[in-house]
């Protein structure tokens, strides 16, 4: 599937280009990328928001629109764009009467996602009067106002503090469901690695490769920072490459898991006394530089 | 389903529709028609039994209407869809289970009804305070220009983001180019644009419609097939623009 823009002088921009791929019910999928990748686009595709040039987007079967007029999706836009002058408790009123939740339960449900996203302090606020962080939990609040199979977030932790950010990683591991698809967009490679099980990475409109975070971590070579309380030297020895720092520390250039453990072996019989190991860069990460170059 | 959802959020889209939309316009009604009345009742508060009373309550009255109108049903029709796109709202309404068009469709026929409404109530208290005016005609005036004007508005804002500057200047242009193409004598305008004077919103058959109907004349049917069929025919253009068009360009 693709999209290309063609602006009013006739230059076509291709923001998704020959995109393929299928996300199963149970699973959470992140999809990373720097800006400008593509990553809203491919959100705004499969929300039927727009439509692709080349090919086609299916959920259960349906075109993205009409799943989501039929069924609805939980979505968390990136931009919190809601009529500014609304109240935070009747923003969510009137989008849980639009997500259907039948009449009689309205206010209990606002109640509850109110209580749940600790917005109740801020229920008479205009929306334009909330600071980031309770209108980033207001959004979050109005995305889970019905409980639906598709979940739809993008950069969700924008403006949460580290409070909520984790309380974030508790919500999608309660939304984790056999029945149910959570797609997380994120620049934050550290909260898609904790909360995904594979990460799709997205530059210059491409899914340039697809990460498992499960079995499959740890398989690439990855650099680590060895710590060791004695025997250096012997360090050294097993990993040639490998520079040593201060307080016992050891840079050990990228290697695989087999190698790792057998120099670690190797060292450790030889005198070293290792404290720590620790990857300097997550397989994400890894994998995410080595697609898109320099910092996320 | 999707249609008890809407018929819920009815509320909230007609008090949106009062406060930020028909409240500009009653205002202006009221800058316009409020101060003359009340200068004239302060002066002699039994003015409007006078014989001269009937002739100014007309004269003003079609001053409220020329204002009102064209004003009430371009607020009415124009920005209900570019609005939501250009803000961003599209993304929370339509990410729940809500039918678009239908969303669209009932906006547009809730603005029409309370906008007829709301000028029938404005024509009975203009009558009440001076002379009695035709409220029925005044409400079919108010439907006729909501056809017209709503219309082109629903189709534009389909279109692009400049829908309320492109509507009052087409409606503007129109009624401008038609007026000197009606005026007797010969033509005041080159051949090419009396055709377009032709293919434009039949703004000029609308004034003369309107003119008709709040002073309870009968009506020319070809002037008002005219702005029904162009004014349902944006409508229903703009339907299909939005069915076809995606919600996000």
């Amino acid at each position: 599937m693709s999209k290309t823009y063609r602006s009013l002088l006739g230059q076509d921009v291709q923001a998704v280009v020959d995109v393929s791929l299928d996300i199963a019910p149970g699973e959470v999928l992140g999809i990373a990328g720097p800006n400008g990748a593509g990553k809203s686009t491919l959100l705004a595709l499969l929300l039927g928001f727009l439509r692709p040039t080349r090919g086609a987007i299916t959920i259960e079967g349906l075109a993205p629109r009409a799943y989501v007029e039929r069924h609805g999706v939980s979505y968390l836009p990136e931009v919190m764009a809601l009529p500014v002058h609304w109240t935070t408790r009747g923003a969510l009123t009137r989008l849980a009467v639009l997500a259907g939740v039948p009449r009689g339960r309205v206010r209990i449900e606002v109640e509850r996602l109110m209580d749940e996203m600790q917005i109740g302090e801020h229920q008479k606020k205009r929306l334009r009067a909330l600071s980031k962080g309770n209108y980033q939990r207001m959004g979050l609040a109005q995305a889970l106002l019905t409980d639906t199979r598709v979940v739809i977030f993008d950069e969700p932790t924008n403006g949460l503090d580290p409070v909520w950010t984790q309380r974030f990683r508790d919500i999608v591991e309660g939304l984790r469901r056999a029945d149910r698809a959570i797609i997380i967009a994120s620049h934050n490679l550290d909260e898609l690695e904790r909360l995904t099980d594979r990460v799709a990475i997205v530059d210059k409109g491409r899914i340039q490769r697809v990460v498992g975070m499960g079995g499959a971590m740890g398989m690439d070579a990855m650099a680590y920072l060895v710590r060791v309380q004695a025997g250096v030297e012997a360090l050294l020895a097993q990993f040639p490459g490998a520079e040593p720092g201060p307080n016992g520390e050891v840079a050990l250039p990228p290697v695989d898991t087999a190698a790792l453990n057998a120099g670690l072996a190797a060292a450790i019989a030889a005198g070293a006394l290792v404290s720590a190991v620790i990857p300097r860069e997550s397989a994400l990460e890894q994998a995410f530089h080595s697609v898109v170059g320099g910092a996320p | 389903m999707s249609r008890g959802r809407l018929l819920a959020y009815l509320p909230y889209k007609l008090g949106d529709y009062l406060l930020q939309r028909a409240a500009v316009a009653v205002v202006m009604v009221l800058l316009v028609a409020g101060f003359p009345l009340y200068g004239t009742l302060h002066g002699n508060p039994d003015f409007f039994a006078t014989p001269q009373g009937p002739l100014l309550a007309g004269q003003l009255f079609t001053n409220v209407v020329a204002l009102f109108l064209p004003l009430g049903a371009f607020l009415g029709g124009a920005g209900i869809i570019s609005t939501d796109r250009h803000l961003g709202h599209v993304r929370f309404l339509f990410s729940k289970p809500v039918n678009v068009v239908a969303y669209y469709v009932q906006t547009y026929v809730l603005h029409g009804i309370a906008f007829v409404a709301l000028f029938g109530i404005i024509t009975w208290g203009y009558g009440a305070v001076t002379v009695h005016q035709p409220v029925a005609g005044a409400m079919a005036a108010a439907a006729l220009t909501f056809v017209l004007v709503g219309g082109l508005g629903f189709l534009l804002g389909t279109l692009t983001r400049l829908d309320g500057l492109l509507v009052a200047l087409v409606y503007i242009v129109s009624l401008t180019l038609q007026q000197v193409v009606a005026m007797p004598g010969p033509s005041q305008l080159p051949a090419w644009a009396v055709q377009i004077a032709r293919v434009l919103p039949p703004a000029y058959d609308l004034d003369r419609l309107r003119d008709h109907l709040y002073t309870m004349q009968s009506l020319d049917t070809a002037q008002l097939w005219h702005v029904l069929g162009y004014g349902f025919g944006a409508f229903f253009l703009g339907l299909v623009a939005l069915r076809k068009l995606p919600l996000s360009r």
